[in-house]
């Protein structure tokens, strides 16, 4: 019994380690990232922000139209101008429309957009707990399955345990 | 040639009509030699479109301008070798190719079914002719590749300039094949349920083998159209939420949903009716592809087989849908469920959770895509929902999806006891904080990136966990530690390749996370002998050359590149312009590797020798583009089933809920 549990320890310690080693190894080639001029950045990401008005459906980022090259100098030009990020989205939509920028906004309709999301996360989570309920519920037909006793049941999960595997490494077990 | 090519189009589609009828009453009237001939009628259809497809290749090839759609999407001065891919780059033809590549994969099914479920292959046949049926329909009244023109012209039109990448042999195909391919699990289940034998479990093994394998194929194409998109779209990113990117990722999301839920049937008798309906959802989310493709209601950049028959799709896929519901309400009661959930902490319960967390998160990008038109209706501003918000909004979710892939295998099945609960995620959380250790040492604070990172750490580690102990407890029964490993890996392939499958989405997840985090970008305006710099990269623009075609005007630009002191050599990015079509197709000029990309591409050549460039630099992209052979790889192991001895076979299909017993003794013998 404590031979078992000995090479357990044993074991997970190596498997900790080896893991560790691995993750380290991975990130350790990483590099701090480069340095973005605060410019550039916030140029960049207002460009991702704001569609290109005769392209279909792209950022003025991604389009390779001559209207996209010319809207990206007007974005670079007012932040170097000291415009907010919002004074320059605003300047777009004055000209094209709220259909400009690629996020709905925050009030009115473009509001229903965003809150459908969480709202279905909300929904998906309540009804996976009301599925679980029924189906715990449900008396099972499963016979067959149920042969071991309580005791039995817990003593089996702590051999498994015990030793370190899974009841789907056992025989016949696949997926 | 051609004539031939309808002539075979005709026969192919009376063919299919008979093969539909004559399958459905063999099913239903029990006659075998019904359901022979309509299983023979099914494979001839094979030969058939496949002269047809022939046909129009062969008129591509040899220009024959005089059938239309070759007028349309090819002309003389397209490089010779892609007038043999040529045929799917529109509508029509592309629909001919989907019918062909349909027509032997179901034929491939059809075989393998009709020996493993001879009750439900009937009307499997039946489903799939259906669909065959639906798409010869189209091609024949609508959208006839092969129609001829009165006037024969000169030359055609040519074919859209993005398309001639090489890409074009490799994306379409797999994305076609892999949305279409998502109506073989469907008839299989389909099938099993009009059999009435969907509540036993038969038709599980071969849903998940052709659920699995379309999963593969769709998987693949994805990979390929984003690859395809980052080399030459020209602004060096890989996925911009179009509206046809989300529509393949639907389906895509539905599918692996199903083949984790699948699992739970096979093994645990569960979830029965949630399989089938899980089934349905992915193939009507894959119509909705093909319809958001060919016709659909929002603008794309991807609008290579742009149609006016949208609608068709549209009403077929509302049809699909409204059947498929009817028929599993009316067989609702074969789909009992057998097993019962013992506790709301087991592996039962976590797939369930990771099922509503894939369909959520293929709702929300529904929702996004459609949102422009309904804000339209309702409201009448158009508003347009892109990049950020997708990312704001799934991005979350599909972290939380990474974290259960992490943790959820760990579970045991039926119940998880606290303790035991502890012991298995001890080292996976501890991976995981000293990964977001690690990355905020190394300078990486943006708390999105650290927490994804943190998160693809607990899922390896999760993954390695696993592998670990059960090579170790194999080692220590006296195999050697690769014999072990391999053998672990033997025993419950569906299981351990699932895992590589895992891993290999892991390095997608960490691509993605470096990638869209991280990536730096500046557009530079430079004139030849200029040197500028972007991170530790020096580049310095030599020249441009220009080369002037029939169709098309060629500027190479040439670029001496150093990393460092290091030099790297030259990089030509490439923009080519086609004034008949006003499109310029750029192709950038990448060096890669696992750590970053370096990306320069054109965006305007200008006057006096100016041009404008793009530097972008590209962290661990790489890794995404590795992570394909990989997850093939394990898919492949996941789907390659063991060879048994028959006996063994149905003793353990018939009795696996004994055997599992007789584990249980055993086990509890061995300790006594
Ligand atoms: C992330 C990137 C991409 C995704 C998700 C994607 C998705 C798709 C889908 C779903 C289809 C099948 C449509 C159907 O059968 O109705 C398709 C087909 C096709 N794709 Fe892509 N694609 C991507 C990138 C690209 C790029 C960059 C190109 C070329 C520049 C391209 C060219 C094509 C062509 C020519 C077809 C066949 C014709 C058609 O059905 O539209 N794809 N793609
Ligand atoms: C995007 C791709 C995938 C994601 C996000 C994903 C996610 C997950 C999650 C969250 C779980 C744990 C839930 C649970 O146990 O319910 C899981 C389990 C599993 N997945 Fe995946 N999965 C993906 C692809 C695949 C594929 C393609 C396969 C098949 C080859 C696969 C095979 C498995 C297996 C076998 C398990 C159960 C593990 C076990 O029994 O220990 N996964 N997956």
């Amino acid at each position: 019994m404590s031979i078992i549990k000995l090479t357990i320890a044993r074991s997970s310690t190596l498997t900790i380690f080896v893991i560790l080693l691995v993750l380290v190894l991975i990130f350790l080639s990483c590099k701090p990232p480069v340095e973005v001029s605060e410019l550039d950045s916030r140029t960049n990401s207002l460009n991702k922000s704001i569609m290109c008005p005769i392209c279909p459906g792209e950022s003025i980022d991604q389009s390779q139209n001559e209207l996209a090259g010319h809207m990206r100098r007007i974005v670079r030009e007012q932040i170097e101008g000291g415009k907010t990020d919002s004074e320059v989205r605003e300047y777009f939509v004055e000209r094209y429309g709220p259909v400009v920028l690629l996020e709905p906004s925050t009030s009115g309709i473009g509001l229903i957009a965003w809150i459908v999301p969480p709202a279905g996360l909300l929904i998906a989570g309540c009804s996976v707990a009301i599925a679980l309920i029924l189906m715990k519920r449900r008396r099972s037909e499963e016979v067959v399955d149920d042969t071991l006793s309580h005791n039995d049941r817990v003593r089996y999960y702590k051999v498994l345990e015990e030793r370190g595997i899974s009841e789907d490494d056992l025989p016949g077990r696949e997926v | 040639m051609v004539e031939i090519g309808q002539i075979s189009l005709v026969a192919a589609f009376i063919l299919v009509v008979y093969v539909t009828i004559v399958g459905f009453a063999g099913g239903v009237l029990n006659g075998r030699d019904l359901v022979a001939s309509a299983r023979w009628g099914f494979y001839s259809v094979v030969p058939l479109l496949l002269i047809a497809t022939s046909a129009l290749i062969y008129a591509f090839v040899n220009n024959d301008f005089s059938v239309a759609y070759v007028a349309e999407n090819s002309n003389l001065a397209m490089p010779r070798i892609y007038a043999w891919v040529a045929f799917y780059s529109g509508n029509a033809g592309s629909l001919l190719y989907i019918a062909v590549a349909f027509s032997i994969m179901a034929s491939i099914c059809l075989k393998v079914i009709t020996k493993k479920l001879p009750y439900t292959a009937p009307y499997a046949l039946g489903v799939m002719s259906m669909v065959l049926l639906f798409f010869l329909a189209v091609i024949l009244f609508l959208a006839n590749p092969l129609e001829k023109l009165t006037v024969t012209p000169a030359d055609g039109q040519g074919i859209n300039p993005l398309l001639i990448h090489f890409g074009m042999f490799i994306h379409p195909p797999f994305q076609m094949l892999g949305l279409i391919s998502v109506a073989l699990p469907y008839s299989v289940a389909v099938g099993a349920l009009l059999a009435g034998r969907g509540g036993r479990d038969e038709w599980v093994d071969q849903g998940r083998m052709w659920g699995m394998v379309s999963w593969l194929i769709l998987t693949v194409g994805l990979l390929l159209g984003s690859w395809w998109a980052y080399t030459i779209l020209g602004w060096g990113g890989y996925w911009a939420w179009d509206p046809v990117e989300n529509s393949a990722l639907m389906p895509w999301l539905a599918m692996t949903a199903f083949v984790h839920s699948i699992m739970v049937q096979k093994r645990r008798g569960m979830f029965r009716m949630w399989n089938m309906v899980l089934v349905i959802i992915s193939f009507t989310m894959a119509q909705l592809g093909m319809f958001i493709n060919r016709g659909g209601p929002v603008p794309s950049v991807h609008s290579f087989a742009e149609s006016t028959m949208g609608w068709i799709f549209l009403a077929v896929m509302g049809l699909t849908l409204f059947v498929s519901l009817v028929i599993f309400v009316i067989r609702y009661d074969t789909l009992k469920s057998r097993g019962r959930l013992e506790s709301m902490i087991s592996r039962e319960s976590a797939f369930l959770a990771q099922n509503i967390l894939f369909l959520l998160i293929a709702f929300v990008t529904l929702w996004g895509t459609v949102f422009p038109i309904f804000s339209e209706a309702v409201d009448e501003t158009t508003m347009t929902v892109g990049q950020p918000f997708f990312n704001k909004v799934n991005g979350p979710l599909m972290l939380l999806l990474i974290l259960l892939m992490g943790v959820a295998p760990l579970l045991p099945w039926r119940r998880a006891t606290g303790k035991s609960l502890a012991r298995m995620l001890r080292i996976p959380v501890v991976s995981g904080l000293s990964v977001a250790a690690i990355v905020l040492i190394a300078g990486i604070s943006q708390p999105w990136a650290v927490a994804s990172f943190a998160i693809c750490g607990v899922a390896v580690s999760g993954v390695l966990q696993e592998w670990g102990r059960g090579t170790f407890s194999r080692h220590r029964r006296g195999e050697g530690w690769p014999r072990a490993f391999l053998n672990l890996l033997n025993a419950n392939r569906p299981r351990y390749g699932g895992y590589i499958v895992h891993l290999a989405i892991i390095m997608l997840g960490v691509g993605i996370t470096a990638s869209s985090f991280y990536s730096v970008q500046r557009d530079v305006v430079m004139q030849p002998g200029d040197t500028e710099t972007l991170g530790k990269y020096t580049f310095k623009y030599i020249g441009v050359n220009e080369e002037s075609f029939s169709d098309r005007l060629e500027e190479t630009a040439e670029f001496k590149v150093w990393s460092g002191d290091k030099y790297i050599g030259y990089m030509y990015p490439y923009r080519a312009f086609y004034p008949e079509f006003r499109i310029a197709a750029t192709r950038g000029a990448i060096n890669s590797s696992p750590m970053e990309d370096f990306y320069l591409v054109p965006s305007e050549f200008g006057e006096d020798d100016q041009a404008v460039f793009r530097a972008l630099i590209n962290p661990m992209i790489w890794w995404m583009w590795a992570s394909g052979p990989i997850l093939v790889f394990g898919t492949l192991v996941a789907l390659v089933p063991r060879r048994r001895s028959k006996n063994v076979q149905l003793r353990l299909t018939s009795l696996t809920a004994r055997v599992g017993d007789q584990n249980q003794s055993s086990v509890l013998g061995a300790e006594d």
